[in-house]
């Protein structure tokens, strides 16, 4: 006897270049998808506090103001071409708690997979235009922050 | 003194009980308060109301106390005692007409009731475990909610990480579903009662419902059952109406392995399918029954050759009753409290498993 239904698989193309194998916990289950082709690295700075030292002797003095520490955030904006009949899934990463990378494509069969967690930069999301197929969608994703030296 | 259990956070789905429920919501139990069993009221001519009760009433309730009388179709009369003689109440009530059945609550006699609710729930190692108490107090006609989810949530806050090993058909994820049961007590005039009321086992999954959802809070589309007749079979736990597999990295399903499978054989079917939709091939794996009552993940079989365009995946149970798993553990009743509190968490003790059989 059936006791769920029949839940229809895509198998998708993976010999697109640049994959990004990205997993989130949705508010039903864990869901899957791989980014491709190209994403945008960025890096947000802010200083965290600066001072101005006593200076002794003008003629020997490196400088005038010095930084307590710089936060450096790495950011991931990843871009996907989404068919309509997969939006109601793929939304889900936008408000997801959990968002995580696969570190180890090309091992994970054999040293088990590592992933890295992402937090989701929240923001408006045009999410599809009703008479389109496809929608293109751009998300940003927060690194984990940079351990930096601090004073 | 009793409690009684009136809901129970469950629904039916084609007439099989779902006992999931989304823990991101309130999942709550109502009670009533019984303080005592009442065999009638009734009211001869002339004369004001009475109560009989079932054995005499205690000698804590003395005249001039109120008196609580909750009929069988839960309309609640309030009186004044007037007099108390063994099992009969006399009261200051007019109302005419008899009532069979019901029970009586004496507030001014038991003072500063509320029920305690011990939250049971399973941990990593398959105990059962005490994650928390929720104290609460009646309403005035005895009426108790006692919403447990905040608990529940304890045993997901840790778990959103993704660590599934990828090297099993099907696994349990901890933090993503479990069971869970109450023991409700009773504590009034300062003093915890020893008996306590059992919910017995329930069950939680990390999920959210939305707005028009059907069955509410309750996971039962989601649960499967053993319904032939049902008409729209339990559903993965995923957004995706249809996702995708890539090979060549680690996916799974989601699904609630619920208790209504328990006894029998589950299995994994998937039938796979080129562009044009023609089936290409099938496979059965069964699936390991030791991860019932939870959230699991379920792997595809994979390796699929580069003909295969689509895949459909469900799962089977078994035809015949083959009994071949332990029964749905629960917290052991009646404990004993080594250090006589009432409130010391309790090591319940896994029923042994029973033997295995296998019908022909």
């Amino acid at each position: 006897m059936r006791v769920t239904e029949k839940k229809t698989i895509k198998i998708g193309q993976t010999c697109a270049p640049n994959p990004v194998y990205v997993s989130w916990k949705s508010t039903k289950g864990r869901e899957y998808w791989l980014f491709h082709t190209v994403q945008t690295e960025g890096l947000i700075t802010e200083a965290a506090g600066d001072f101005e030292p006593y200076i002794d002797n003008l003629s020997t003095a490196r400088g005038q103001i010095e930084d307590l520490s710089i936060l450096a955030q790495p950011q991931l904006t990843l871009y996907a071409l989404v068919d309509n009949e997969d939006l109601s899934g793929f939304k889900t990463i936008l408000y997801s708690v959990n968002i995580e990378i696969l570190q180890n494509p090309t091992t994970w069969e054999q040293d088990g997979p590592v992933w890295k967690a992402y937090r989701i930069l929240p923001g408006s999301y045009k999410i599809v235009n009703t008479d389109e197929v496809r929608s293109e969608i751009e998300l940003t994703l927060n690194d984990p922050y940079i351990f930096n030296l601090s004073r | 003194m009793s409690l009684s259990i009136t809901e129970y956070p469950k629904t039916t789905i084609n007439g099989h009980v779902s006992k999931w429920s989304a823990v991101q919501h309130p999942i709550s139990f109502k009670l009533q308060r019984k303080d005592q069993q009442a065999t009638m009221k009734y009211k001869p001519s002339g004369l004001t109301v009475r109560l009989k009760t079932v054995g005499n009433v205690p000698a804590v309730v003395t005249a001039g106390q109120t008196v609580k009388y909750i009929a069988a179709s839960g309309y609640v009369y309030t009186w004044t005692i007037v007099s108390i003689t063994g099992n009969t109440i006399v009261t200051d009530g007019t109302e005419a007409g008899t009532i069979y059945g019901g029970s009586v609550i004496y507030p001014d006699a038991y003072e500063n009731y509320y029920v305690k609710s011990e939250v049971l729930a399973v941990d990593d190692s398959n105990t059962w475990v005490t994650v928390g108490y929720i104290d609460s107090k009646p309403d005035v006609n005895g009426a108790v909610t006692v919403t447990v989810s905040k608990w529940l949530k304890t045993r997901a806050v840790n778990y959103y990480k993704n660590n599934f090993a990828y090297n099993a058909i099907n696994r349990a994820m901890s933090g993503e579903g479990g069971r869970f049961s109450i023991r409700f007590y009773e504590e009034y005039n300062g003093v915890a009662q020893a008996s306590y009321l059992y919910s017995t086992v329930f069950y939680w999954a990390n999920t959210t419902k939305q707005v028009l959802d059907n069955y509410g809070y309750n996971m039962a589309d989601y649960v499967p059952t053993l319904d032939d007749t049902r008409e729209s079979r339990a559903k993965f736990l995923t957004a995706f109406d249809k996702p995708t597999y890539w090979p060549g990295y680690p996916f799974s399903l989601s699904f609630i392995y619920s208790d209504n499978l328990k006894n029998f054989t589950i299995t994994r079917e998937e039938e796979r399918f080129n562009k044009n939709g023609t089936s290409l091939s099938t496979l059965s794996s069964g699936l390991n029954m030791s991860q019932r009552f939870s959230v699991n993940r379920l792997m595809l079989a994979g390796s699929y050759a580069n003909t295969v365009d689509t895949l459909q995946v469900w799962l089977n149970s078994g035809a015949a009753a083959e009994i071949n798993t332990v029964e749905n553990s629960s917290p052991v009743t009646g404990g004993v409290y080594s250090n006589g509190s009432i409130f010391s968490p309790v090591q319940p003790v896994e029923a042994a498993p029973r033997t295995y059989f296998l019908y022909p």
